[in-house]
């Protein structure tokens, strides 16, 4: 990268002046790092020169490559795929993809459909396995595109609003190191919302780029497909780091705060009296201004805004007033409802179908996203009366409003005009109903054939046409509210309503607290955890992350986040899991954000926020090695992945992921080596990547102090992987928490939870023990008889723990090997 | 219902389709064939109910054939409970992995699994399973023994209620005490 003009520059927000004797106020000392970028704006109020003197000189530069930061840049700044691709072949040689294709062709180009099956080549030459990653590629890049679109129309949307040098605050005094993916990715620290362009502009290039990798006669290797996904997941990251730093910044979301607001969940909080707004999405301006538009206009409180999704996370953080009904799943089962007088749309996760659902239950529908249209007359310029005249008669069915303070006037004023002369009415069916569509079924079974999480429902059809309604009541806990049972039912039965119905009034008494999504981690936290961390004391950090995709509904989620909070793990959550981490009450009543703090600390659970809030969880992870570490972010990926990797025992749970973008979230946490697990359904994403702990020759690290490459043992023993069961994937998150820097304290620690949830929940001790004892010291004590005389045979090895790397430049050159035991 | 579509419809599979077994003589066969089968047991065989009891007792039948039996996810208590001891507890996923190594020795160091018998997983897990193994370990057959029609297996049971999928598992275990091999166990 070159340098626009000599050594020294300074900065002032978006003010950089060469290294003269004009005075800045306020200038931070910059020293050797660059970049792109594009509207720089100069202002001397008075230069004072050797020459003369300058007034009130402005000076707008359209670009410029410019210096931003006081750390030296590390080695790749805004680095292509292939500035990282060795760091990814390491990851990839020990995590090699375990393939499960979704089906044997290539149905992408006109050559096609190739069968691939049987080690046979595509008519482009494409294997089965390169097919694979290329499509994991694909969707890994619809998450990074979608995450990064969403970042770029926040970034647009309020630099227009409030100028592109709004300052980015996402902590204010407790929040220093504001924004470690994007100093870690690009190699500067951004402090205002014009500096991210930049970032945004990469971000766009890279999603492009990668892309047209996956054209045909593009890339042939299955490994650098996936050394792409890794990319594109780093990518993702910073988009969604960018998006929710914005907009904590400029509508004062929670910053930083432990101590988040508990706001309510579940369609029981709603005031079906009032007029009510259901907003659905992630993209959460419009959301936002119709909460202003109430409070411009005296309606606070009159009017019931509530959401479904990461908008509704999102809105909540902006006004704990608002309601959370519930995930993604629950987009039917409230609209069914009839509680809501008006459905507000905008982007990611909206069913395809709302426009039909909400014209049953006679309510409009208003789109906010260039994203989805949804077959509406774009009517941004037209007089706001003039539409909620047409919404409000039922002239349209709905309206495309690209505007998000239309959106809010006209949200409002339809809400209250709907709800006046609306009796709600939704569409489930009242008992004696249900019995008579029970009655029609004729068991063919075809719901139970296309039903995701293989319901009776045929059966349950059957007993509720005789009256008994006990067992369809008991699928709506599992139910993810596809819908799909309805469309293949020959008798038209409404299925899935008349399971809401013999729920009962289940739904309408949904009553649960959450805490608002709280945003960054603070660095005061990460100086206090940091070392209990990255020497295992604390036994590790569990993410549950991603959509609501579960196969036994969300209460799998809620105790799997008790257990680890309750071993004092540090529970983390995000988006649809951390709203069904709240869908839960205790023994006590309490819902587990009520039960456990919101500190960034052992034994507390702590919610981020909405989807793009994940980027707070790798963040946390990047600044550990920073503030703890000392390590430097700025352009330094690979270095500060090998840290994370090797030392922070961090691992997300996807239990119910579904989408495109949760697979681009997922692929960001394997490049910084953090391991997730998905719910059975996750296993659709094609392809693992999983380690052999039966292979010894996978798990050498170097050690930084002597350069001799050591065995550590199988830690963390995958990337990627579909546990069966909640037992499983609560014991593997255990085991994926081990690093190969544990203290013996530390990794007795963890082999204690380990071991011991082994034991409670598959009735036995696990085969692999002696993989994790590299010394008489890590065996738990409580356990040290036990495992004793398990490892009698093979005696007690005695391994020095290593300051363990990946990278062969970090241990100084040399490749000693050396067994260590 | 066709016994010859996939359960979930969906689930289409590829462009080659499992063979069904409807004659019990087939199984029979392949199990006695077979040098060194496996049974991979999810956690749907512990699952209380006709669809667990009768698969518990069609593997515990199976005993005396000595087919080593790997329980996934937290199965392997129960199914010692149940009188099945497996020889290893690993995870759905990483006996995939293991089966699609084709220098992998097997779950007993005896050999790479000719025959794998899964069955007790979900529907669509076990399908992209057996997909996995139909393009990795393209030397093993395998074969899905759960009332539901699997097109990613080798061989599968065809789409049956409940009894009749029943009698079709015990048809096989008195096929298997017939043939000379059968030395089917009353374990």
């Amino acid at each position: 990268m070159a340098q626009a003009a000599g050594a020294g520059y300074y900065l002032s927000e978006n003010i950089i002046l060469p290294d003269t004797r004009t005075r800045v106020s306020a200038g931070n000392h910059i020293r050797g790092a660059f970049m792109n970028r594009k509207n720089i704006h100069l202002t001397w109020g008075e230069a004072q020169t050797n020459r003369g003197t300058v007034k009130n000189l402005a000076l707008h530069i359209g670009s410029a490559r410019s210096i931003l930061s006081d750390q030296p840049v590390g080695p790749t700044p805004f680095p292509d795929h292939t500035d990282l691709r060795d760091w990814d072949r390491i990851l990839l040689s020990r995590y090699k993809p375990l393939y499960l294709p979704f089906c044997d062709l290539c149905c992408l180009c006109t050559y096609g459909k190739c069968d691939l099956s049987g080690g046979k080549h595509g008519a482009c030459g494409i294997t089965m396995e390169a097919q694979q990653s290329r499509i994991v590629l694909l969707a890994t890049c619809i998450g990074a595109a979608t995450h990064t679109s969403h970042a770029r129309h926040l970034v647009s949307h309020l630099i227009s609003r409030f100028s592109h040098r709004f300052p980015i605050d996402v902590g204010e005094s407790t929040v220093d190191l504001s924004a470690p993916v994007t100093m870690l990715v690009c190699g500067f620290r951004p402090q205002t919302l014009g500096d991210l362009e930049a970032a945004l502009e990469y971000a766009e290039r890279q999603v492009t780029d990668l892309l047209a990798a996956a054209h045909t006669g593009q890339e042939a290797d299955p490994i650098d497909f996936e050394s792409k996904v890794f990319h594109a997941g780093m990518i993702d990251h910073l988009a969604l780091e960018i998006a929710d730093m914005v907009q904590i910044s400029a509508f004062h979301l929670p910053k930083a705060d432990p101590d988040a607001k508990l706001v309510p969940l579940g369609l029981g909080t709603v005031d079906a009296k009032k007029p009510v707004i259901l907003v659905i999405g992630h993209n959460v301006p419009p959301a936002i201004d119709i909460i202003n538009y109430t409070r411009d206009h005296d309606l606070a409180g009159s009017v019931e805004i509530s959401g479904i999704c990461c908008t509704a996370i999102d809105l909540t953080r902006y006004d704990p007033n608002a309601k959370i009904i519930g995930p993604i799943s629950w987009q039917l089962r409230y609209i069914r409802s009839g509680v809501p007088d008006l459905i507000v749309v905008d982007e990611q996760c909206v069913r395809a179908d709302l426009l039909d659902e909400a014209g049953a239950i006679s309510v409009p529908l208003i789109a906010t996203s260039g994203k989805n249209c949804a077959g509406l007359v774009d009517r941004t310029d037209d007089d706001a009366s003039a539409i909620v005249e047409d919404l409000v008669s039922g002239r349209v069915p709905g309206v495309l409003l690209l505007n998000p303070e239309r959106v809010g006037e006209v949200a409002v004023r339809t809400a209250l005009s709907v709800h006046a002369k609306r009796i709600k009415k939704g569409t489930i069916p009242n008992i004696l109903e249900l019995i008579n569509w029970a009655a029609l079924c004729g068991g063919c079974g075809e719901c139970m054939r296309t039903c995701p999480v293989e319901s009776p429902i045929a059966s349950a059809m059957k007993q509720a046409a005789e009256g008994d309604c006990s067992t369809l009541a008991a699928i709506y806990d599992i139910c993810i509210g596809c819908g799909r049972c309805e469309d293949v039912c020959v008798q038209n039965i409404p299925v899935h309503s008349c399971i809401l119905a013999a729920a009962g009034d289940t739904l309408l008494n949904e009553k649960f607290l959450v805490r608002a999504g709280r945003g960054a981690v603070q660095d005061l936290e990460i100086r206090e955890v940091g070392g209990p961390i990255v020497l295992g004391e604390i036994p590790g950090i569990v993410a549950f992350v991603g959509c609501a995709n579960f196969e036994k509904g969300v209460g799998e989620v809620a105790e799997m986040a008790r257990e680890f909070a309750r071993r004092r793990y540090i529970v983390m959550a995000s988006g649809c899991s951390a709203m069904a981490i709240g869908m839960y009450r205790n023994e006590e009543g309490l819902t587990p954000y009520e039960e456990f703090e919101g500190r960034f600390d052992a034994g507390c659970i702590v919610n981020v926020g909405s989807c793009v809030s994940n980027a707070h969880i790798s963040g946390a992870a990047i600044k550990i090695a920073s503030i703890f570490a000392k390590r430097n972010l700025l352009g330094n990926y690979a270095e500060i992945a090998d840290y994370v990797y090797n030392r922070v025992g961090a691992v997300g749970i996807a239990w119910g992921a579904m989408s495109q973008k949760a697979a681009s979230i997922a692929s960001g946490f394997w490049r910084l080596g953090i391991p997730v697990i998905v719910g059975p359904h996750g296993s659709k994403y094609r392809r693992m990547l999983m380690g052999r702990k039966d292979k010894d020759e996978d798990w050498y690290v170097y050690d930084t102090r002597t350069g001799e490459k050591v065995y550590v043992g199988p830690v963390p023993e995958h990337l990627f992987i579909t546990a069966e069961t909640q037992e499983e994937a609560i014991v593997l998150a255990a085991k994926l928490c081990m690093r190969p820097n544990d203290t013996p304290r530390g990794r007795s620690m963890k082999l204690t939870h380990y071991l011991d949830l082994h034991k409670r929940l598959y009735g036995i001790l696990p085969d692999d023990i002696a993989l994790f004892v590299r010394s008489a010291a890590d065996i738990p004590v409580t356990m040290k008889d036990e495992i004793l005389s398990l490892l009698e045979k093979d005696g007690i090895p005695e391994r020095s723990i290593p300051n363990p790397t990946m990278i062969v430049s970090q241990a100084g050159g040399r490749t000693e090997e050396k067994n260590g035991s | 219902m066709a016994h010859e579509q996939a359960w979930i419809r969906a689930e289409t599979g590829g462009t080659k389709q499992a063979s069904l077994i409807t004659n019990p003589a087939v199984l029979a066969a392949l199990i006695r064939k077979a040098e060194h089968p496996v049974v991979i047991a999810g956690h749907l065989v512990v699952q209380p109910g006709k669809v667990g009891d009768t698969l518990t007792r069609f593997i515990r039948d199976l005993g005396g054939l000595k087919i080593p039996v790997v329980s996934t996810a937290h199965t392997y208590r129960e199914l010692k409970e149940r009188g099945i001891t497996p020889v290893a507890s690993m995870g759905v996923m990483e006996i995939i992995q293991r089966l699609c190594d084709p220098e992998w020795k097997g779950i007993n160091g005896t050999g790479p699994h000719d025959l794998v018998l899964l069955t007790g997983l979900s529907y669509s897990l076990c399908s992209v399973l057996l997909s996995g193994l139909k393009q990795g370990a393209r030397n093993s057959k395998t074969v899905t023994l759960d009332p539901k029609y699997h097109p990613n297996a080798s061989w599968s049971m065809p789409n049956r209620k409940e009894d009749a999928w029943e009698e079709l598992l015990s048809a096989v275990v008195c096929a298997l005490a017939e043939s000379g091999k059968g030395e089917v166990s009353d374990v």
